[in-house]
């Protein structure tokens, strides 16, 4: 939980020129990020061809002249499967990430304020789902409901619920400590009203930064997943589909379909964390 | 000079979001050898920023200037090594909160000796010995059971004395207390602030003593410095103080402070609320919230002056101040 | 006298805790069976030390915490317990409010002042927007805050500052009661006289009781007319303050009063190392200051 040690080393007066590093690093993932989601919105209207469109005499073209980045084994072009790819690519860790996100914090800001044997157990079952890998778990899912992009979802918004609700339910024990919540509850407010008025808003920079570093993981889980073949489907066009697609074809020397997928997941993940912990640091300092 | 701590006109200054912030303005300040001396001030005063500079403990990226001599040698220019002997030697510590200066998981006793194994080549006999002696001086009893207990186990109010036992291990010169009772209820305070004045005077031990509480520190100090804003604004023996405070400021604090046994329908408050050094522009300090503030003080800073027994940095020291502003309800 | 506008009858709060050979039954008992009343505009200060069960007290009468038996009244009807109806837990705010020690962690860090007083007033009374902004208007001006402030956030204010706002929230229920636990004790010199100086000010102005939680017994005579001397979770002394802070009763209220730094005072050893006696008959509770063992 890199988020979590951030968060516990409260802004040292020492920090200077390496913050502003910070600062220039959290800017490009920010661009990188924004990029990446306007691709997918945006992608008929930028990608220069059809990404299903085969065309056998083209196929194993290099990079340059009429495809950027050379076409595929079948002669379709990488760079539209790239942009189209983002949109697969990108709903599915953004469904993981909403549900976990909701799911999350109701089960954290109950158990925060409750408390006592109700928190335990909560405590308890949120350790269970965190021992089983996520990709387990989406694979097993896969298996019973069969393959696409909403079984894996399904299932990893489920493992993805104790990375979003440990961290919130310790800052949640933390709020409801506080004399201001107390001065709440006296006043006469019901607990739902002073939990969505005033204790959420107060754990949403938390949110946000525990969110985006998941959405990350969650593209690499899923990227997996499609790899393996148990996600997306083909034809279309996917990140982690078109790693596993490519490979055959780099036997022949001909990388481009692997590599260029293959970089944008990096790219796509590294940005995520980036902006994640850039973000931890910027809410810290407007926090404390 | 013969003080054993001297401090010639401490400047600090720490980096801040818009460059540098100046937190301790001009501060000059002597402690002779067996003197007890009193820095009193509110919460932003530059008090306990005062003794952080004294023993190198600024956080990073603070500029110091001026000087700080210890018995004749400047502690900003000691290299590491004869800093680390000189902190471990001759100089003891008590801070505000004892828990956050106490490793939670070894025991009081082991604590206490690596203090005391520090320095000099006792055995380990001799060690333990040592040990019960300042437990025992600073009125813990049943040593055995604790020192073989751990800081949890203890109140504050014991902790604390555990504290000052492991600042004396080392025979030190100089006693640093740093609101060593604030955080401690009224009769524990009494307790501990009686036991650091007896064994400071058995052992002829220099201190000084940081409180925001002017009569305690009337109590157990020879000389008091007050001040406010990164400056001393007033410095007179103790028992000078309360009953002829020069400085507004001081006499406003005096006046602001409820007394047992004297009731008033309203308190005198001081207006406004304490500033900070770099909020200080050309003027005096406390301009902004002083009741007999005039045009020269918004001009210029006032030089320290000398008044019986000591110095006030103020234009107008010691003049009556007008009557009619006395108690209004405040920072408006 | 008329009827007390808050009382306390038998009130008692056990905790469970660890068994060690301090407390063999488990059980830890942070206030026994202890009852106190408050007049109409009055000003009750309950003094103690740490451990002696005078912030249980607040927190058992504002209803933070259930207590183990007795009861709480307010103008002769009993407090309700548990959980209750929205109307209910309404009427509750409007008798008894409570202002922490704490400034910085007191106040919502996300809500602008006038905000927060707004949403107190909307919760209790039926107002127009008009209405209302002339309220927190004059909410705000009643503890000495200006326009400038009404707009901020808490992190622009200074302690002081903080705990006016508290007060001002407080006070917007209109309550009957407001418990001020040790709400000056964290704000410097200076400040702390501002702020009782308001308390005095808003006392006089809205007739509001108060009870007093506090330390610090001068404090205590500037805004209290009679106090209660808890130790260990017991009454030792009450009376009017005067009478109390100039005859103390107790050895330990004498004690108290003799630890008080003033103009003159020494220091003294006592001879024990941990506390005087205890009170008659009763074996200690394992509150923090028995961890000292006697010589």
């Amino acid at each position: 939980m890199s988020v979590l040690q951030l968060a516990a080393a409260p802004g040292s007066p020492a920090i200077t020129s390496r913050d502003r590093r910070f600062g220039a690093l959290t800017a490009v993932s920010c661009a990188v990020v924004t990029l990446l989601t306007l691709a997918a919105v945006f992608a008929p209207a930028v990608a220069p061809y059809d990404p299903t469109q085969v065309d056998p005499s083209a196929v194993y073209q290099g990079p340059g002249g009429a495809h950027p980045l050379g076409t595929d084994d079948v002669g379709r072009d990488i760079l539209s499967r790239l942009l189209y790819g983002a949109r697969a690519s990108l709903l599915g860790p953004a469904i993981v990430v909403v549900v976990a996100a909701v799911v999350g914090t109701l089960v954290a800001v109950t158990a925060a304020w409750i408390g006592g044997r109700f928190d335990a157990f909560v405590s308890r079952a949120l350790d269970v789902i965190f021992a089983f890998p996520g990709l387990v778990l989406a694979i097993v899912a896969v298996a019973v409901i069969g393959p696409g992009l909403m079984a894996p979802a399904a299932a990893l918004s489920i493992s993805y619920i104790p990375y979003i609700a440990r961290v919130l339910r310790t800052a949640a024990i933390r709020q409801r400590n506080l004399p201001y919540i107390a001065a709440l509850e006296v006043q006469g407010f019901g607990a739902a009203a002073i939990c969505a008025r005033h204790l959420v808003p107060n754990l949403l920079p938390l949110l946000v930064v525990q969110a985006t570093v998941a959405f990350g993981y969650a593209l690499l889980d899923l990227s997996a997943v499609s790899f393996l073949g148990l996600g997306t489907q083909p034809p279309a066009p996917e990140w982690g589909l078109m790693v596993a697609n490519g490979q055959p074809s780099i036997v022949a020397g001909h990388l481009e379909q692997s590599l260029s997928a293959g970089l944008t997941i990096v790219v796509a993940v590294v940005a995520f964390n980036l902006l994640g912990q850039g973000l931890s640091r910027a809410f810290l300092g407007v926090d404390r | 000079m013969s003080a054993l701590l001297s401090i010639d006109r401490l400047r600090v200054e720490l980096p801040g979001e818009k460059g540098t912030r100046t937190v301790i303005h001009d501060v000059s300040l002597d402690v002779g050898a067996g003197e007890a001396v009193a820095l009193v001030g509110e919460s932003g005063s530059g008090k306990s920023m005062t003794t952080r500079a004294v023993m190198r403990l600024l956080p990073e990226g603070a500029r110091l200037s001026g000087e700080i001599r210890f018995d004749g040698v400047s502690i900003p220019g000691m290299d590491r090594r004869a800093l680390r002997r000189w902190r471990a030697t001759r100089v003891g510590m008590v801070f505000q909160d004892p828990r956050a200066h106490i490793n939670p998981v070894r025991r009081i006793g082991d604590f206490l000796m690596e203090g005391v194994r520090l320095d000099r080549r006792l055995s380990a006999g001799q060690a333990r010995e040592r040990v019960s002696r300042l437990m025992r001086a600073v009125g813990v009893g049943d040593v055995d059971r604790r020192l073989s207990q751990y800081p949890h186990e203890l109140s504050g109010g014991l902790l604390q004395r555990v504290m000052i036992a492991a600042a004396l291990a080392t025979e030190p010169d100089l006693l640093l207390a740093d609101e060593p009772t604030t955080a401690l209820d009224v009769t524990t305070q009494e307790e501990v602030v009686a036991i650091i004045d007896e064994l400071r005077r058995e052992r002829g031990l220099a201190m000084l003593f940081i409180t925001h509480d002017l009569d305690l520190a009337a109590a157990v100090c020879d000389r008091i410095a007050v001040m406010y804003a990164g400056s001393i604004v007033e410095e007179r023996p103790a028992g000078a103080l309360t009953p002829d405070a020069s400085h507004p400021y001081t006499r406003g604090l005096l006046a602001a402070r409820p007394e047992i046994g004297r009731r008033e329908s309203r308190l005198r408050t001081i207006e406004g609320r304490p500033i900070s050094a770099f909020e200080v522009g050309d003027g005096c300090a406390f301009a902004t919230r002083c009741p007999m503030v005039r045009d020269l003080c918004r001009r210029e800073r006032p030089a320290p002056v000398h008044v019986t027994g000591g110095r006030v940095a103020c234009h107008f020291a010691g003049e009556a101040e007008p009557q009619a502003v006395a108690g209004d309800g405040g920072a408006r | 006298m008329s009827h007390p506008v808050l009382e306390v009858r038998d009130l008692r709060k056990v905790y469970p805790v660890a068994v060690t050979e301090d407390c063999p039954d488990g059980e830890f008992t942070a206030l026994h069976r202890e009852s106190f009343a408050l007049a109409p505009g009055g000003s009750l200060a309950v003094v103690g030390e740490s451990g002696s069960g005078k912030t249980t007290c607040a927190r058992l009468i504002v209803g933070l915490e259930r207590a183990t038996s007795g009861a709480v009244l307010v103008d002769g009807v009993e407090r309700g317990r548990g959980r209750m109806s929205a109307a209910r837990r309404r009427r509750r705010g409007r008798e008894v409010q409570i202002v922490f020690q704490d400034p910085y962690s007191s106040l919502d860090p996300r809500q602008r002042v006038r905000d927060c007083l707004a949403e107190v007033l909307t919760l209790h009374f039926d107002m127009g927007a008009r209405q209302r902004d002339g309220r927190v208007a004059e909410l705000i001006d009643q503890v000495g805050l200006d326009e400038r402030q009404a707009g901020a956030l808490p992190r622009a204010l200074s302690g002081g500052q903080r705990q006016r706002v508290a007060i001002a929230r407080a006070l917007a229920a209109e309550p009957k009661v407001l418990i001020l636990d040790e709400a000056v004790a964290a704000l410097d010199v200076s400040i702390q006289a501002q702020v009782l100086n308001v308390l005095a000010d808003v006392r006089e102005a809205t007739g509001v009781a108060y009870l007093f939680i506090t330390h610090d017994l001068a404090v205590v005579q500037q805004v209290c007319d009679d106090v209660v001397v808890m130790r260990s979770g017991r009454i030792i002394e009450r009376g009017p303050v005067a009478d109390v802070l100039e005859r103390p009763a107790h050895p330990y209220t004498r004690r108290l009063l003799a630890s008080v730094p003033r103009p003159g005072w020494t220091p003294r050893r006592r001879a024990t190392e941990g506390r005087p006696p205890a009170p008659s008959g009763h074996p200690l509770p394992p509150v923090s200051e028995t961890k000292e063992a006697l010589p």
